[in-house]
């Protein structure tokens, strides 16, 4: 995608713009829009500098359309920084990259997804054909945010949009997946939260023990997986919580 | 052992903050004025991110069973051993079964930093994600996630050799109308210029609400010219947000890793500090400058915490044949001696008040 017709390096940071945050941030705007061609960039730009463990730079937050990276302006400028990501070579390699589609069993309905119903109704759908359009689809997550490891994630069909609760809950379960207008995502902590809840998942979305405290990262896709019966829900739990479970990653 | 007699009004465990997980939804947290917090672990003779205490408003009552190294640095909360006032922003060495209590703030600032010797240590001190820092949001990190309570406790790693006493020589002075500096964007251009103008010419006073997570201010409404939300992006300590009700709200250390609200400016970062002391009552106004001019104020912040490293302790003394010599490289590679006839000698360095020998044999 950042190669031409001769093999020859366009640079990937050619048309997007470079904005102070302060004396310390370096905010790059790839687009305006929420599309995933635009967030495949932020992610691509963010795994290029990643990888090249600049000491200066403290902390890089890829979003939805633009990526903060935070300096430390003792030791690097603004300008200098531009012009130091500007010369980074760009390997062919990091075009090839494959896609991590990570798998997340989900128990719909009930007390585990009690708006499951409402969001049916909302949509003139069954309960089923919700649970249908919602696990048949491959979610790129944007990026984590809201709660520690919270995915943000793109492509809901718009069968079963629902707008958010009136009156949101005080306290949502961690695991519980939700729908909100055109977005759906799960809470990853116990939080407040007026997103209506369709299910829930058994897996631990934030484990802050370990160092790679998140099943996923921005830039992976999520498919929700449905379970059959509490049983099952029950089951893979206790896996989970004896840190016994495995995630289920697909490589595409 | 040191025992919490009592907690205080709010009292973390923190440090600079957990670096590096922002990517995945992990809030940066640490101290919330960095400069004091590192100033008080320097005064101490720690690396400066070793855990310390921040302490709001009031601090706790502290008993140490043994005898202790300790800096008292941010606002003055007004320290006292035994009874006694103590001085701010200097080494304190503290006898046996000796009571800190804090008399509540005496002056402007909200925000006071605990250092010890060898920093806090407990085991009910959880390290996560590569820092010592209290999330209370999400209970993880610092003292069992959570703030101090009655009858804590914590292991007293303190040299009980600890000679090197200094004082911080002009600590920062907060006060109650502050006047703090700003880079604008990344998002100016999403308000009419009478806006910009009203923010860096207005007076905005800090609202009770205001906590670890951000500062709110109330004052005149900045309007903007194509609604006050952006698609989500990455948030910075200090950056000011303008949601739809057109008061600022600046962003501090438990902020979120992300946010959809308008930035219209960033307080630069040696500002920080003054910013980290504000409390509800007090007023702040703006003042823009360039990113030249920050880095200068950045780098005349850094030089303050610099006088404070020059640890006269760490630095060897060498000697030849019992005569002290002149090192004149800091990397110790060229040295001075003067009319030596022989070609061996003795060379005698002493670190710390350790001596090791060494024989040289030096050619022309």
């Amino acid at each position: 995608m950042f190669w031409n017709s001769k093999n020859k390096v366009e640079n990937i940071f050619d048309d997007v713009i470079f904005k102070p945050v302060g004396d310390t941030g370096l905010f790059i705007e790839i687009g305006q829009e929420i599309t995933e061609t635009i967030n495949s960039k932020v992610h691509a730009i963010t795994n290029l500098v990643e990888n090249q463990n600049l000491p200066f730079i403290e902390e890089i937050i890829p979003a939805y359309s633009s990526l903060l990276i935070n300096f430390d302006p003792l030791k690097i400028s603004f300008d200098s920084l531009i012009q130091w990501l500007k010369s980074i070579e760009i390997q062919p390699t990091i075009q090839n990259k494959k896609s991590r589609v990570v798998m997340i069993p989900t128990l719909y309905g009930g007390e585990f997804g009690p708006d499951l119903q409402s969001v049916a109704d909302y949509n003139n759908l069954t309960i089923d054909q919700v649970i249908e359009f919602h696990s048949s689809t491959k979610y790129l997550i944007y990026a984590l945010g809201f709660s520690p490891g919270f995915p943000y994630l793109g492509g809901l069909p718009s069968e079963i949009h629902c707008p958010r609760l009136s009156d949101p809950r005080t306290q949502v379960p961690a695991g519980s997946v939700g729908i909100a207008d055109s977005q759906t995502g799960i809470y990853s902590m116990p939080t407040p939260g007026g997103w209506r809840l369709i299910g829930k998942t058994p897996l631990n979305l934030f484990d802050q023990e370990s160092s790679s405290p998140t099943i996923f990262s921005p830039g992976d896709y999520l498919q929700f997986v449905p379970l059959s019966s509490e049983n099952d829900y029950c089951e893979i739990k206790k896996l989970v919580l004896s840190r016994n479970f495995t995630v289920e990653v697909q490589i595409s | 052992m040191i025992t919490v007699v009592t907690p205080g009004t709010f009292t973390t465990i923190q440090d600079i903050g957990r670096k590096g997980f922002q990517r995945l939804g992990v809030p940066e947290s640490g101290a919330m004025d960095i400069f004091s917090f590192k100033a008080g672990n320097l005064l101490v003779g720690n690396d400066h991110n070793l855990p310390s205490l921040e302490m709001t408003l009031f601090g706790p009552e502290l008993y140490f069973e043994d005898s202790a190294v300790i800096a008292v640095t941010g606002a003055d909360l007004s320290p006292k051993i035994n009874g006694k006032k103590v001085k701010n922003w200097s080494t304190i060495k503290i006898n046996p079964k000796s009571t800190l209590t804090f008399d509540g703030p005496v002056s402007n600032g909200g925000r006071g930093y605990l250092s010890i010797n060898g920093g806090f240590s407990s085991p009910n001190l959880n390290k996560i994600l590569g820092s010592f820092s209290t999330y209370v949001p999400a209970n993880f990190g610092g003292y069992l996630g959570r703030p101090l309570l009655e009858g804590d406790s914590f292991i007293n790693n303190s040299e009980k050799a600890f000679k090197n006493t200094q004082q911080l020589k002009s600590p920062p002075v907060f006060h109650d109308k502050e006047t703090l500096r700003v880079v604008l964007g990344p998002q100016d251009d999403r308000f009419f210029d009478s806006s910009i103008n009203e923010l860096l010419s207005s007076e905005y006073q800090i609202t009770p609400d205001s906590d670890r997570i951000g500062c709110r201010l109330s004052g005149p409404k900045l309007i903007h010219n194509d609604g006050p939300d952006v698609i989500s992006d990455g948030n910075t300590f200090g950056t000011i947000q303008i949601p739809g009700s057109g008061e600022p709200i600046i962003l501090l250390s438990d902020r979120g890793t992300t946010g959809g609200y308008t930035k219209i400016a960033s307080v630069i970062s040696a500002d920080w500090s003054r910013l980290a002391q504000l409390v509800p009552g007090c007023t702040v106004k703006f003042q823009e400058v360039s990113l030249e001019q920050a880095y200068q104020f950045k780098q005349e912040e850094e030089n303050i915490l610099n006088s404070l490293r020059e640890i006269p302790l760490n630095v060897p003394e060498y000697k030849i044949d019992g005569k002290k010599i002149e090192i004149l490289s800091s990397t110790g590679e060229s040295i001075n001696l003067e009319k030596q006839e022989n070609t061996k000698y003795i060379l005698e360095v002493e670190v710390n008040k350790v001596n090791q020998e060494f024989e040289i044999e030096m050619r022309t």
